[in-house]
Protein backbone atom coordinates (compact mmCIF):
# COMPACT_ATOMS: atom_id res chain seq x y z
CA UNK A 1 0.00 0.00 0.00
CA UNK A 2 2.74 2.36 1.04
CA UNK A 3 4.76 1.46 -2.06
CA UNK A 4 1.76 1.96 -4.29
CA UNK A 5 1.19 5.36 -2.72
CA UNK A 6 4.85 6.22 -3.25
CA UNK A 7 4.54 5.21 -6.92
CA UNK A 8 1.34 7.16 -7.59
CA UNK A 9 2.25 10.30 -5.67
CA UNK A 10 4.13 11.59 -8.75
CA UNK A 11 0.94 11.59 -10.79
CA UNK A 12 -1.30 13.95 -8.87
CA UNK A 13 -0.43 14.76 -5.28
CA UNK A 14 3.24 15.49 -5.91
CA UNK A 15 3.14 15.87 -9.67
CA UNK A 16 6.69 17.10 -10.39
CA UNK A 17 5.62 19.60 -13.04
CA UNK A 18 2.29 21.05 -12.03
CA UNK A 19 2.55 20.30 -8.31
CA UNK A 20 6.19 20.87 -7.41
CA UNK A 21 7.02 23.14 -10.39
CA UNK A 22 10.17 21.15 -11.17
CA UNK A 23 11.72 20.85 -14.63
CA UNK A 24 9.45 23.50 -16.11
CA UNK A 25 12.09 24.92 -18.46
CA UNK A 26 12.11 21.82 -20.62
CA UNK A 27 8.35 21.39 -20.29
CA UNK A 28 7.67 24.84 -21.68
CA UNK A 29 10.19 24.41 -24.47
CA UNK A 30 9.53 20.95 -25.85
CA UNK A 31 5.77 20.61 -25.36
CA UNK A 32 5.02 21.76 -28.91
CA UNK A 33 4.27 18.33 -30.34
CA UNK A 34 3.40 15.00 -28.75
CA UNK A 35 6.41 13.50 -30.55
CA UNK A 36 8.77 15.80 -28.67
CA UNK A 37 6.87 15.32 -25.42
CA UNK A 38 7.00 11.55 -25.55
CA UNK A 39 10.66 11.52 -26.62
CA UNK A 40 11.67 13.89 -23.84
CA UNK A 41 9.57 11.94 -21.33
CA UNK A 42 11.25 8.66 -22.22
CA UNK A 43 14.72 10.24 -21.98
CA UNK A 44 13.89 11.62 -18.54
CA UNK A 45 12.42 8.33 -17.33
CA UNK A 46 15.54 6.40 -18.42
CA UNK A 47 17.89 8.92 -16.82
CA UNK A 48 15.84 9.15 -13.63
CA UNK A 49 15.54 5.39 -13.32
CA UNK A 50 19.28 4.77 -13.78
CA UNK A 51 20.34 7.62 -11.52
CA UNK A 52 17.92 6.60 -8.78
CA UNK A 53 19.10 2.98 -8.90
CA UNK A 54 22.82 3.86 -8.90
CA UNK A 55 22.49 6.44 -6.15
CA UNK A 56 20.33 4.17 -4.04
CA UNK A 57 22.86 1.33 -4.38
CA UNK A 58 25.70 3.67 -3.43
CA UNK A 59 23.87 5.49 -0.65
CA UNK A 60 25.82 3.80 2.15
CA UNK A 61 29.29 4.30 0.71
CA UNK A 62 29.04 7.88 -0.59
CA UNK A 63 30.57 10.25 2.00
CA UNK A 64 27.99 12.80 3.05
CA UNK A 65 30.32 15.78 2.44
CA UNK A 66 30.67 15.18 -1.30
CA UNK A 67 27.35 13.55 -2.09
CA UNK A 68 26.15 16.37 -4.38
CA UNK A 69 29.27 16.39 -6.62
CA UNK A 70 29.08 12.61 -6.80
CA UNK A 71 25.42 12.77 -7.84
CA UNK A 72 26.19 15.41 -10.43
CA UNK A 73 28.98 13.35 -11.99
CA UNK A 74 26.72 10.30 -12.13
CA UNK A 75 23.74 12.20 -13.55
CA UNK A 76 25.82 14.10 -16.11
CA UNK A 77 27.39 10.87 -17.35
CA UNK A 78 24.02 9.17 -17.65
CA UNK A 79 22.53 12.10 -19.54
CA UNK A 80 25.49 12.14 -21.93
CA UNK A 81 25.03 8.44 -22.59
CA UNK A 82 21.30 8.97 -23.23
CA UNK A 83 22.12 11.85 -25.54
CA UNK A 84 24.58 9.74 -27.53
CA UNK A 85 22.02 6.97 -27.87
CA UNK A 86 19.31 9.38 -29.06
CA UNK A 87 21.72 10.94 -31.56
CA UNK A 88 22.64 7.54 -32.90
CA UNK A 89 19.28 5.82 -33.04
CA UNK A 90 16.73 8.60 -33.38
CA UNK A 91 18.35 11.50 -35.27
CA UNK A 92 14.95 13.08 -35.95
CA UNK A 93 14.19 13.29 -32.24
CA UNK A 94 17.72 14.55 -31.52
CA UNK A 95 17.21 17.32 -34.05
CA UNK A 96 13.85 18.47 -32.72
CA UNK A 97 14.78 18.28 -29.04
CA UNK A 98 18.19 19.79 -29.68
CA UNK A 99 20.02 21.01 -26.63
CA UNK A 100 17.17 20.09 -24.30
CA UNK A 101 18.43 16.52 -24.14
CA UNK A 102 21.72 17.62 -22.63
CA UNK A 103 19.82 20.03 -20.41
CA UNK A 104 18.24 17.05 -18.63
CA UNK A 105 21.39 17.33 -16.50
CA UNK A 106 20.01 20.45 -14.87
CA UNK A 107 16.45 19.16 -14.72
CA UNK A 108 15.66 19.55 -11.03
CA UNK A 109 13.56 16.40 -10.99
CA UNK A 110 16.61 14.16 -11.41
CA UNK A 111 18.86 15.72 -8.77
CA UNK A 112 15.82 16.42 -6.59
CA UNK A 113 14.75 12.78 -6.48
CA UNK A 114 18.36 11.66 -5.98
CA UNK A 115 18.78 13.91 -2.97
CA UNK A 116 15.27 13.65 -1.53
CA UNK A 117 14.50 10.02 -2.16
CA UNK A 118 17.11 7.67 -3.64
CA UNK A 119 19.84 8.63 -1.17
CA UNK A 120 17.60 7.62 1.74
CA UNK A 121 15.64 4.64 0.41
CA UNK A 122 16.20 1.12 -0.90
CA UNK A 123 16.59 0.14 -4.55
CA UNK A 124 13.04 -1.17 -5.09
CA UNK A 125 11.47 1.95 -3.60
CA UNK A 126 13.80 4.14 -5.65
CA UNK A 127 12.81 2.35 -8.84
CA UNK A 128 9.14 2.91 -8.04
CA UNK A 129 9.81 6.53 -7.20
CA UNK A 130 11.69 7.05 -10.48
CA UNK A 131 8.93 5.40 -12.52
CA UNK A 132 6.20 7.34 -10.73
CA UNK A 133 7.94 10.70 -11.02
CA UNK A 134 9.12 10.02 -14.58
CA UNK A 135 5.65 9.00 -15.71
CA UNK A 136 4.17 12.01 -13.90
CA UNK A 137 6.56 14.24 -15.83
CA UNK A 138 5.81 12.49 -19.13
CA UNK A 139 2.04 12.61 -18.63
CA UNK A 140 2.23 16.32 -17.75
CA UNK A 141 4.35 16.98 -20.81
CA UNK A 142 1.96 15.02 -23.02
CA UNK A 143 -1.03 16.90 -21.63
CA UNK A 144 0.62 20.22 -22.44
CA UNK A 145 1.73 19.03 -25.89
CA UNK A 146 -1.72 17.66 -26.71
CA UNK A 147 -3.38 21.00 -25.95
CA UNK A 148 -0.70 23.08 -27.66
CA UNK A 149 -0.39 20.94 -30.76
CA UNK A 150 -4.15 20.69 -31.34
CA UNK A 151 -4.93 24.37 -30.72
CA UNK A 152 -1.73 25.63 -32.33
CA UNK A 153 -1.63 23.55 -35.50
CA UNK A 154 -5.05 21.90 -35.61
CA UNK A 155 -3.43 18.58 -36.47
CA UNK A 156 -2.70 15.80 -34.03
CA UNK A 157 0.18 13.88 -35.56
CA UNK A 158 2.57 11.24 -34.31
CA UNK A 159 5.51 9.98 -36.32
CA UNK A 160 7.75 7.00 -35.72
CA UNK A 161 10.63 8.37 -33.62
CA UNK A 162 13.08 5.97 -35.29
CA UNK A 163 12.03 6.87 -38.83
CA UNK A 164 10.74 10.40 -39.26
CA UNK A 165 9.15 9.68 -42.64
CA UNK A 166 6.76 7.11 -41.15
CA UNK A 167 3.61 8.75 -39.82
CA UNK A 168 1.81 6.58 -37.28
CA UNK A 169 -1.35 8.67 -37.06
CA UNK A 170 -2.46 12.10 -38.15
CA UNK A 171 -5.88 13.62 -37.48
CA UNK A 172 -7.02 17.05 -38.49
CA UNK A 173 -9.09 18.25 -35.55
CA UNK A 174 -9.38 21.98 -36.14
CA UNK A 175 -9.56 23.43 -39.67
CA UNK A 176 -6.45 25.47 -40.37
CA UNK A 177 -8.47 28.73 -40.49
CA UNK A 178 -9.37 28.40 -36.81
CA UNK A 179 -6.06 27.48 -35.22
CA UNK A 180 -4.39 29.79 -32.71
CA UNK A 181 -0.72 29.80 -33.58
CA UNK A 182 0.02 31.59 -30.29
CA UNK A 183 -0.19 28.16 -28.67
CA UNK A 184 2.77 26.91 -30.70
CA UNK A 185 4.99 29.70 -29.38
CA UNK A 186 6.29 30.57 -25.92
CA UNK A 187 3.30 32.57 -24.59
CA UNK A 188 1.03 29.63 -25.40
CA UNK A 189 3.30 27.41 -23.33
CA UNK A 190 2.98 29.72 -20.33
CA UNK A 191 -0.80 29.98 -20.74
CA UNK A 192 -1.29 26.23 -21.00
CA UNK A 193 1.03 25.64 -18.08
CA UNK A 194 -0.77 28.16 -15.89
CA UNK A 195 -4.18 26.72 -16.62
CA UNK A 196 -3.14 23.13 -16.00
CA UNK A 197 -1.22 24.01 -12.82
CA UNK A 198 -4.26 25.95 -11.62
CA UNK A 199 -6.58 23.03 -12.29
CA UNK A 200 -4.32 20.67 -10.37
CA UNK A 201 -4.09 23.10 -7.45
CA UNK A 202 -7.89 23.38 -7.43
CA UNK A 203 -8.25 19.60 -7.41
CA UNK A 204 -5.69 19.17 -4.63
CA UNK A 205 -7.27 22.00 -2.64
CA UNK A 206 -10.75 20.48 -2.90
CA UNK A 207 -9.38 17.13 -1.84
CA UNK A 208 -7.67 18.68 1.14
CA UNK A 209 -10.82 20.59 2.09
CA UNK A 210 -12.77 17.38 1.93
CA UNK A 211 -10.22 15.59 4.09
CA UNK A 212 -10.28 18.45 6.57
CA UNK A 213 -14.06 18.46 6.69
CA UNK A 214 -14.04 14.71 7.24
CA UNK A 215 -11.52 15.05 10.04
CA UNK A 216 -13.63 17.77 11.62
CA UNK A 217 -16.77 15.66 11.38
CA UNK A 218 -14.97 12.71 12.93
CA UNK A 219 -13.71 14.92 15.73
CA UNK A 220 -17.19 16.31 16.35
CA UNK A 221 -18.66 12.82 16.38
CA UNK A 222 -16.03 11.70 18.86
CA UNK A 223 -16.72 14.69 21.09
CA UNK A 224 -20.43 14.00 20.92
CA UNK A 225 -19.92 10.37 21.84
CA UNK A 226 -17.72 11.39 24.73
CA UNK A 227 -20.30 13.87 25.95
CA UNK A 228 -23.04 11.27 25.73
CA UNK A 229 -20.94 8.81 27.66
CA UNK A 230 -20.34 11.44 30.29
CA UNK A 231 -24.06 12.15 30.46
CA UNK A 232 -24.78 8.47 30.88
CA UNK A 233 -22.23 8.22 33.63
CA UNK A 234 -23.78 11.18 35.42
CA UNK A 235 -27.17 9.54 35.23
CA UNK B 1 43.86 16.01 5.96
CA UNK B 2 43.36 12.29 5.73
CA UNK B 3 39.65 12.81 5.29
CA UNK B 4 39.92 15.32 2.45
CA UNK B 5 42.33 12.99 0.69
CA UNK B 6 39.79 10.20 1.00
CA UNK B 7 37.02 12.45 -0.32
CA UNK B 8 39.13 13.56 -3.28
CA UNK B 9 40.06 9.98 -4.11
CA UNK B 10 36.44 8.87 -3.82
CA UNK B 11 35.28 11.58 -6.22
CA UNK B 12 38.17 10.80 -8.59
CA UNK B 13 37.20 7.12 -8.56
CA UNK B 14 33.58 8.01 -9.43
CA UNK B 15 34.86 10.16 -12.28
CA UNK B 16 37.02 7.31 -13.58
CA UNK B 17 34.04 4.95 -13.58
CA UNK B 18 31.86 7.55 -15.33
CA UNK B 19 34.59 8.17 -17.88
CA UNK B 20 34.75 4.46 -18.62
CA UNK B 21 30.98 4.37 -19.09
CA UNK B 22 31.12 7.35 -21.45
CA UNK B 23 33.95 5.84 -23.47
CA UNK B 24 31.97 2.64 -23.84
CA UNK B 25 28.83 4.50 -24.96
CA UNK B 26 30.88 6.58 -27.36
CA UNK B 27 32.43 3.46 -28.90
CA UNK B 28 28.98 2.05 -29.55
CA UNK B 29 27.30 5.21 -30.84
CA UNK B 30 30.06 7.17 -32.63
CA UNK B 31 30.08 5.13 -35.86
CA UNK B 32 26.27 5.21 -36.06
CA UNK B 33 26.20 8.98 -35.50
CA UNK B 34 28.90 9.57 -38.13
CA UNK B 35 26.95 7.45 -40.62
CA UNK B 36 23.71 9.35 -39.88
CA UNK B 37 25.48 12.65 -40.37
CA UNK B 38 27.06 11.69 -43.68
CA UNK B 39 23.73 10.37 -44.89
CA UNK B 40 21.89 13.55 -43.93
CA UNK B 41 24.55 15.66 -45.61
CA UNK B 42 24.59 13.63 -48.80
CA UNK B 43 20.78 13.50 -48.89
CA UNK B 44 20.73 17.04 -50.27
CA UNK B 45 22.96 15.92 -53.14
CA UNK B 46 20.61 13.08 -54.08
CA UNK B 47 18.38 15.73 -55.60
CA UNK B 48 21.10 16.39 -58.20
CA UNK B 49 22.55 12.93 -58.79
CA UNK B 50 19.65 10.62 -57.96
CA UNK B 51 19.24 8.36 -54.95
CA UNK B 52 21.82 5.67 -54.31
CA UNK B 53 24.82 7.65 -55.57
CA UNK B 54 28.00 7.03 -53.62
CA UNK B 55 29.77 10.09 -52.29
CA UNK B 56 33.43 10.34 -51.41
CA UNK B 57 34.53 13.48 -49.67
CA UNK B 58 37.35 15.37 -51.39
CA UNK B 59 39.80 17.32 -49.25
CA UNK B 60 40.71 20.79 -50.45
CA UNK B 61 42.48 23.92 -49.29
CA UNK B 62 39.88 26.00 -47.48
CA UNK B 63 42.09 29.10 -47.62
CA UNK B 64 42.21 29.11 -51.43
CA UNK B 65 38.49 28.48 -51.81
CA UNK B 66 36.99 30.30 -48.81
CA UNK B 67 33.34 30.02 -49.86
CA UNK B 68 33.42 26.32 -50.68
CA UNK B 69 32.32 24.21 -47.72
CA UNK B 70 32.33 20.64 -48.92
CA UNK B 71 33.36 18.80 -52.05
CA UNK B 72 32.26 15.26 -52.85
CA UNK B 73 33.07 13.05 -55.74
CA UNK B 74 29.68 11.72 -56.78
CA UNK B 75 29.78 8.39 -58.55
CA UNK B 76 32.57 7.85 -61.09
CA UNK B 77 33.37 11.30 -62.47
CA UNK B 78 30.81 13.86 -61.31
CA UNK B 79 31.57 16.36 -58.62
CA UNK B 80 29.30 17.91 -56.00
CA UNK B 81 30.12 21.23 -54.34
CA UNK B 82 28.47 22.86 -51.36
CA UNK B 83 29.19 26.55 -50.93
CA UNK B 84 27.96 29.47 -48.84
CA UNK B 85 28.24 33.13 -49.73
CA UNK B 86 26.70 36.31 -48.34
CA UNK B 87 24.00 37.58 -50.69
CA UNK B 88 22.04 40.77 -50.21
CA UNK B 89 21.09 40.38 -46.55
CA UNK B 90 21.73 36.76 -45.67
CA UNK B 91 23.98 33.81 -46.32
CA UNK B 92 23.03 31.82 -49.38
CA UNK B 93 23.98 28.14 -49.17
CA UNK B 94 23.76 26.15 -52.36
CA UNK B 95 24.85 22.88 -53.88
CA UNK B 96 25.99 22.49 -57.46
CA UNK B 97 26.74 19.38 -59.46
CA UNK B 98 29.43 19.35 -62.16
CA UNK B 99 29.53 16.57 -64.74
CA UNK B 100 32.57 14.92 -66.30
CA UNK B 101 32.95 17.58 -69.02
CA UNK B 102 32.80 20.46 -66.56
CA UNK B 103 29.21 21.55 -67.18
CA UNK B 104 26.71 22.41 -64.48
CA UNK B 105 24.32 19.46 -64.16
CA UNK B 106 22.28 20.65 -61.21
CA UNK B 107 21.87 23.54 -58.81
CA UNK B 108 19.80 23.96 -55.66
CA UNK B 109 19.84 26.44 -52.80
CA UNK B 110 19.61 24.98 -49.29
CA UNK B 111 19.31 28.28 -47.42
CA UNK B 112 18.46 31.72 -48.75
CA UNK B 113 16.74 34.49 -46.79
CA UNK B 114 17.27 37.35 -49.25
CA UNK B 115 14.47 39.66 -50.34
CA UNK B 116 11.38 37.85 -51.64
CA UNK B 117 10.74 38.72 -55.28
CA UNK B 118 14.35 39.78 -55.79
CA UNK B 119 17.29 37.93 -54.22
CA UNK B 120 15.09 34.96 -53.39
CA UNK B 121 14.72 34.39 -57.15
CA UNK B 122 18.17 32.78 -57.11
CA UNK B 123 16.37 29.81 -55.55
CA UNK B 124 13.79 29.62 -58.38
CA UNK B 125 13.69 27.25 -61.34
CA UNK B 126 14.28 30.31 -63.57
CA UNK B 127 17.83 30.64 -62.29
CA UNK B 128 18.50 26.90 -62.44
CA UNK B 129 17.40 26.90 -66.10
CA UNK B 130 19.63 29.90 -66.75
CA UNK B 131 22.85 28.26 -65.59
CA UNK B 132 22.07 24.60 -66.36
CA UNK B 133 24.56 23.03 -68.76
CA UNK B 134 26.90 26.03 -68.66
CA UNK B 135 30.64 25.55 -68.34
CA UNK B 136 31.54 25.92 -64.67
CA UNK B 137 34.99 27.31 -65.46
CA UNK B 138 33.45 30.32 -67.22
CA UNK B 139 31.39 33.05 -65.58
CA UNK B 140 27.68 32.21 -65.51
CA UNK B 141 24.98 34.81 -66.18
CA UNK B 142 23.40 36.89 -63.45
CA UNK B 143 19.69 37.48 -62.92
CA UNK B 144 18.42 40.91 -63.91
CA UNK B 145 16.62 42.41 -60.92
CA UNK B 146 18.39 40.20 -58.45
CA UNK B 147 21.84 41.56 -59.12
CA UNK B 148 23.38 41.46 -55.65
CA UNK B 149 22.26 37.95 -54.81
CA UNK B 150 23.02 36.43 -58.20
CA UNK B 151 26.38 38.23 -58.42
CA UNK B 152 27.29 36.68 -55.07
CA UNK B 153 26.27 33.25 -56.29
CA UNK B 154 28.14 33.90 -59.52
CA UNK B 155 31.36 34.64 -57.67
CA UNK B 156 30.98 31.55 -55.50
CA UNK B 157 30.36 29.51 -58.65
CA UNK B 158 33.49 31.04 -60.15
CA UNK B 159 35.39 29.77 -57.13
CA UNK B 160 33.94 26.32 -57.71
CA UNK B 161 35.00 26.62 -61.36
CA UNK B 162 38.50 27.55 -60.28
CA UNK B 163 38.74 24.50 -58.07
CA UNK B 164 37.39 22.34 -60.88
CA UNK B 165 39.84 23.74 -63.42
CA UNK B 166 42.84 23.54 -61.10
CA UNK B 167 42.31 20.33 -59.17
CA UNK B 168 39.97 18.14 -61.15
CA UNK B 169 40.57 18.73 -64.83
Amino acid sequence: MNRWKNFTSGFVRENPVFGLYLGICSVLAVSTTINNALGMGVCVIITLLLSNVIISVMRDIVPNDIRIPVYIVIIASLVTVVEMLVNAFSPALAESLGTFISLIVVNCIILGRAEAFASKNGVVDSILDALGMGLGYTVSLLAMALIRQVIGTGVLEFTNPFDASQIIFSFTIIPSDFTVSLFSSAPGAFLTFGILAGLLAMYNGKKQEKAEAEAKAAKAAAAKAAAEAKLKEAK
Amino acid sequence: MKKSLYLALFLAWICVLSGGLLALANDVTAPVIAKNKAQAEAASFDELFGAGTEYVEVTFDQATYPHVEKIFQAGADNYAYKATIYGFQSDITFIVGVDASGNIMGFATLANADTPGFGLRVSDQEYVDLIMGKDITKNVDTLAGATVSSKAVQSALAEVGQHYANEVK
